[in-house]
């Protein structure tokens, strides 16, 4: 059977727009993410030795790529259309053993094994562009008619996709040897020494090199999840590309054998591909455990660029929110300073919302990192940063530079300051950024205020991070005669969240005897209608329709109560207030003890 | 975005040109354009100017911080070279700069710069590279890791000759699952004998003695530790002193030391390399103390080390504060004297001292001294201290300490050069520099590690941790090592 040659010209174009599209619906915010997590500097000088290194190109070729993933469209279409060209070369491999117009459906299996491992976080389009490198040497080997330029071409190959790919040389060899074997008569023996020079290839790799050997790639998932590095996990997506290349080469080889001349056996075969390729579509679909990710990934993409509206909107009209959803949607309200105003707006429950434990990832160290710049709590904000620049994948984070030359500016640590700034400069992306800041750093040398950082400076009384809690650490203002609404902010609504009574009362009445003029927000005003405070402060803080509400409050409880009715049907009407989340919310022995 | 992937391509094109082209090498004949002579100083980096360097030493290439054309011309006695460069960034051929400092050895190298600047060509002070003739050890082994706090990644252990740029891996955590290794160690400078420790995953302390590595056992019958930390060689081999810490951290909240590191307790503990049996005493084990840092006198009869009275911590970490203690060995019994002899006295002097080191000739004792504390490298107020226990005085280091951190320093084995760690650089980085002292106790300037690339440290990321110079390269099987280590 003869396949229409501009087919393929039409079919593969339109396989690389739904793949783009695919990408980035489902990894825009995950490439971006990868982004942020490596330093690639553009100098011939700082890379040469990676370069040089087994397998260094496809890394360099993938930094350089990655570097713009900034460009949502540009990340989802770069890795789409290195998917798309391995697949293509498949194609043509497949039919070169027989034409077959089934081939472009059996094609599309390898380029679906790819979607799905290009949307987890672990992957690297470094392993797709060697992939892309193998398959077109293996396509460019077949073409070659004769037997003795062909062997000469297949073993420079060998070295050359050492050189290029590293430790994918053991399955080129081994996918060189079975095309070979397909395609070539048996009697050619030289097969054999394809298979053997990719081991033996590969064996240097680890031996000489200190390549990390190809057999971490069988190790279980788990493994490859907890592991700060991708080698071992782009290994694992070559094994399988590897394994399904042969076993599709194999069946396409049987395939082959059955006369087409049949149109009913040739509708069968048809048949058989598109139910093969649908069945691997089924991969395709999002889990919810991809969609939570994606989600992660969106909120970081979102606090990265500051657009707090979005952050906010996204999460309106969710009724039940987790933590890490609190800690970006509270960092979102207290950026636009409405996290006092708007916090019970939203589902809440406990300080961990407003401050989140460390997990010894880099998502959750730029988070803390972000959270502690915002409360002005400069030193905890820096180990942060610090801590993901160590935990980013490849060699730093230009994100994490941004806020380290800004806090080491703030410290005025002019040295360093200058050499991260040294760093950026040299990367196209972050050019413009440097440059805004290399006039702030030069100012800032010369003894004048940098705009914005003007509400920003060390603490004067140095202390111990573990001999302070939470409420020293937040309440101790750089400068002692100017209000920190931030610090005021952040700190109420962590006691409120805690439900720290005392505490609560002690800060917003040592806060109203120092500046009075400072209005409290409004969840502030109805804990402290909660909790009776003074009651010339209660004239003189407290706004009166919120008086009026909480009396209203008050009276709908009891009528619930005398009437035997759940109180929680009042999450209508006062569940955006702090007397809802106080009485109502939390555990049951929580709500029967009060 | 087009316009940004078309400037990296022309960034690789255009480093790939320039570094041919700074190949060309030196010259003899390079004509000194007409120049007008400045006052000002040139602004180099790294900085080299008025350095001692041994005969031995890789190519000092730098680069001017302000980018011009410009021409270097060195000059001994008999001889001038030249260079050129259309950014002021001076790279030697090695094979010429090898050749050049034999040609000077003892002698000086007088280095003028002439740049280009937009008024006409400048011509800067001469400054003079004294080369002597005591050449360093060849191999630098040093750890290199980002400096984080909590959390680390990437790291390993490397070899560096010093009289090229070429590195290797020793071991690197790519390989065994991202762990943590620390704390290599040479017993008098040998390259075929060292300990190293890694910690989580495959730890242990690990011999590799000429070439063949083994995990160091411990005798049943031994006194109990939970690990062992700083290690310090014993000059026969057969023993070895570790210090066993628990040691916390944490920040400071408004302080130039952006961390603190201490000890909660910690002694010392002595290691039989033959049976693995682990001993102590009375002095080095007691715990009312704080003893840290031990390091053996090159005859093998004293162990030197860091003491303090313990203190209730966190809140009096400040007042913690480590004398320099002298304890007699017998290294036939393995067993210790009963009584110490104080080198520093830290109620008296009212510093903090760590990390002894002895000149290998046995008549300098080098150590860190800070205000309080035992973790220098977190302390903006370390310096370096030079004692003659010959004449039993302090010895300045002026020329040497910075107002940033000076720590870790090791001895070569000829005794006339000692690499240590700085952070003068940025206030962050570790940096190693090399030093010059005669056989009586006079320095020259410092200088940095030289790399091929003078922009090398500024977009490093990674510090260096305990510089150690042995005599030279380690021969090693990396693969025998990884495996091993991974197998463990």
């Amino acid at each position: 059977m003869k396949i229409n040659k501009y087919i393929p010209c039409f079919v593969w174009p339109v396989i690389l727009i739904c793949c783009t599209g695919y990408l980035f619906l489902f990894a825009a915010f995950l490439l971006e993410r990868q982004e942020e997590m490596q330093l690639f500097i553009p100098l011939f000088s700082a890379f040469k030795n990676e370069l040089l290194m087994p397998g260094g190109i496809c890394r360099i070729a993938g930094k350089a790529i990655t570097q713009y993933y900034g460009n949502a469209l540009f990340a989802s279409f770069s890795n789409a259309l290195f998917i798309c060209l391995t697949g293509y070369f498949c194609y043509l491999l497949f039919q070169r053993m027989a034409k077959r117009s089934y081939h472009l459906f059996l094609a599309f299996i390898p380029v679906i094994m790819l979607l799905c491992v290009h949307i987890q976080f672990i992957y690297l389009i470094d392993g797709t562009l060697a992939l892309t490198l193998a398959t077109g040497l293996l396509y460019l080997s077949v073409l070659i008619p004769k037997r003795i330029p062909r062997l000469i071409f297949n073993l420079l190959s060998l070295p050359f996709c050492f050189f290029c790919c590293g430790e994918l040389v053991a399955i080129y060899g081994l996918c060189l040897t079975c095309i070979h074997l397909y395609l070539f008569p048996v009697k050619q023996k030289e097969w054999i020494l394809y298979g053997l020079s990719g081991f033996l290839l590969a064996f240097a790799g680890f031996r000489r090199f200190c390549l990390l050997p190809l057999t971490d790639g069988f190790k279980p998932l788990s493994y490859h999840l907890s592991s700060l590095q991708s080698d071992s996990f782009i290994y694992r997506v070559w094994i399988y590309f590897g394994v399904l290349f042969i076993l599709l080469s194999g069946l396409i080889k049987i395939m082959s054998l059955i006369s087409v001349a049949n149109k009913k056996r040739q509708l069968t075969l048809t048949a058989f591909s598109i139910i093969a390729v649908a069945g691997s579509c089924y991969f395709l679909k999002p889990t919810p455990a991809m969609m939570l990710q994606r989600m992660l990934d969106q909120m970081a993409w979102l606090t990265r660029r500051e657009r707090w509206d979005q952050l906010i909107g996204m999460h309106s009209a969710v009724k039940q929110l987790n933590t890490i959803n609190r800690n970006y949607l509270n960092l979102a309200l207290a950026a636009k300073g409405e996290l006092g105003e708007r916090l019970f707006h939203f589902d809440q429950y406990g300080p961990q919302g407003i401050l989140p434990a460390w997990d010894n990832t880099y998502l959750m160290s730029v988070l803390l990192s972000d959270i502690h710049y915002q409360t002005g709590d400069i030193t905890t904000s820096e180990s942060y940063a610090l801590e993901a620049l160590t935990l980013s994948r490849r060699g730093g984070s230009p994100r994490m530079l941004q806020r380290l030359i800004q806090i080491n500016m703030i410290r005025k640590e002019w040295h360093v300051a200058g050499k991260y700034l040294a760093i950026l400069a040299e990367m196209p992306c972050y050019r413009d950024w440097a440059q805004q800041y290399k006039n702030y750093h030069e100012s800032g040398i010369r003894g004048e205020q940098i705009s914005g950082f003007e509400h920003k400076s060390l603490p004067h009384q140095d202390q111990l991070l573990c001999m302070l809690d939470l409420q020293t650490l937040w309440q101790n203002p750089s400068d002692t005669d100017r209000f920190d609404d931030q610090r005021f902010n952040f700190l109420g609504s962590a006691l409120l969240l805690a439900r720290e009574d005392e505490e609560f009362i002690k800060l917003i009445t040592t806060t109203d005897a120092s500046f009075p003029e400072v209005k409290w927000p409004t969840h502030f005003q109805e804990a402290a209608l909660l909790h009776n405070i003074d009651k010339e402060l209660i004239q003189r803080q407290i706004d009166p329709r919120i008086k009026t509400n909480f009396q209203q409050f008050g009276q709908e409880v009891n009528r619930l109560r005398q009437a035997g009715l759940s109180p929680e049907s009042l999450q209508t009407r006062f569940g955006n207030t702090y007397w809802y989340y106080y009485y109502l919310k939390g555990t049951n022995h929580e709500i029967q003890n009060r | 975005m087009k316009y940004r992937i078309a400037e990296f391509i022309y960034h690789i094109i255009r480093n790939s040109i320039f570094a041919g082209l700074l190949l060309s090498g030196l010259s003899c004949s390079i004509k000194i354009p007409e120049t007008e002579q400045t006052t000002d100083e040139p602004v180099l980096y790294p900085d080299y100017r008025d350095v001692t360097i041994p005969v031995n030493i890789a190519p000092l290439n730098f680069k001017l911080v302000n980018p011009a054309p410009a021409i270097l011309q060195l000059q001994s006695k008999n001889n001038t070279w030249q260079l050129e460069n259309k950014k002021g960034r001076f790279l030697f051929p090695e094979k010429k700069w090898k050749s050049i400092l034999l040609s000077s050895a003892g002698d000086t190298l007088k280095a003028t710069i002439y740049s280009k600047q937009p008024d006409g060509w400048k011509s800067y002070p001469t400054f003079n590279i004294y080369v002597s003739t005591d050449p360093v050890d060849e191999t630098l082994v040093y750890r290199r890791l980002a400096p984080g706090y909590r959390m680390w990644n990437e790291m390993g252990i490397y070899q560096r000759s010093l009289t090229g740029f070429k590195e290797q891996i020793l071991l690197e955590n790519r390989q065994t699952n991202n762990n943590c290794m620390n704390c290599h160690c040479f017993n008098r400078q040998q390259p075929d004998d060292m300990v190293f420790h890694q910690r989580s995953m495959h730890g242990g302390t690990y011999r590799l003695k000429n070439g063949k590595i083994e995990q160091l056992p411990v005798n049943e019958n031994s006194l109990q530790v939970t690990s062992l930390v700083y290690p310090a060689w014993h000059p026969d081999g057969k023993w070895m002193a570790f210090s066993t810490n628990d040691t916390k951290q944490d920040f400071h909240h408004a302080d130039p030391n952006r961390i603190e590191v201490f000890d909660h307790s910690s002694s010392i503990v002595l290691y039989d390399m033959d049976n693995g049996t682990i001993t102590s005493s009375a002095i080095l084990n007691d715990s009312s103390r704080l003893n840290t840092y031990p390091a053996f006198s090159p005859d093998g009869k004293s162990l030197y080390f860091c003491s303090a009275e313990t203190k209730p911590l966190p809140d009096q970490y400040r007042d913690i504060k480590y004398h320099l203690l002298r304890l007699d060995f017998d290294p036939e019994s393995g067993t210790f004297a009963s009584f110490t002899d104080t080198i520093y006295q830290a109620s008296e002097s009212g510093g903090s001292a760590k990390f002894p080191r002895i000149s290998p000739d046995g008549r300098f004792l080098m150590y860190t001294l800070s205000e309080y504390g035992n973790f220098s490298i977190w302390h903006r107020d370390a310096d370096l201290c030079l004692y003659d226990l010959e004449k039993q005085n302090l010895l300045p280091l002026d020329q040497v300490n910075s107002p940033d951190t000076e720590s870790y320093h090791t001895w070569s084995s000829n005794n006339r050069w000692f690499v240590f760690s700085s952070r003068r650089d940025d206030g962050l980085y570790t940096r190693p520099y090399l030093c010059y002292l005669d056989e009586n106790g006079r320095t020259g300037k410092p200088f940095l590690l030289p790399q091929e690339d003078p922009d090398y440290y500024t977009f490093s990321l990674f510090s260096f941790n305990i510089p150690e110079l042995v005599k030279h390269e380690i021969v090693a099987d990396n693969y025998e090592l990884i495996q091993f280590t991974r197998n463990k």
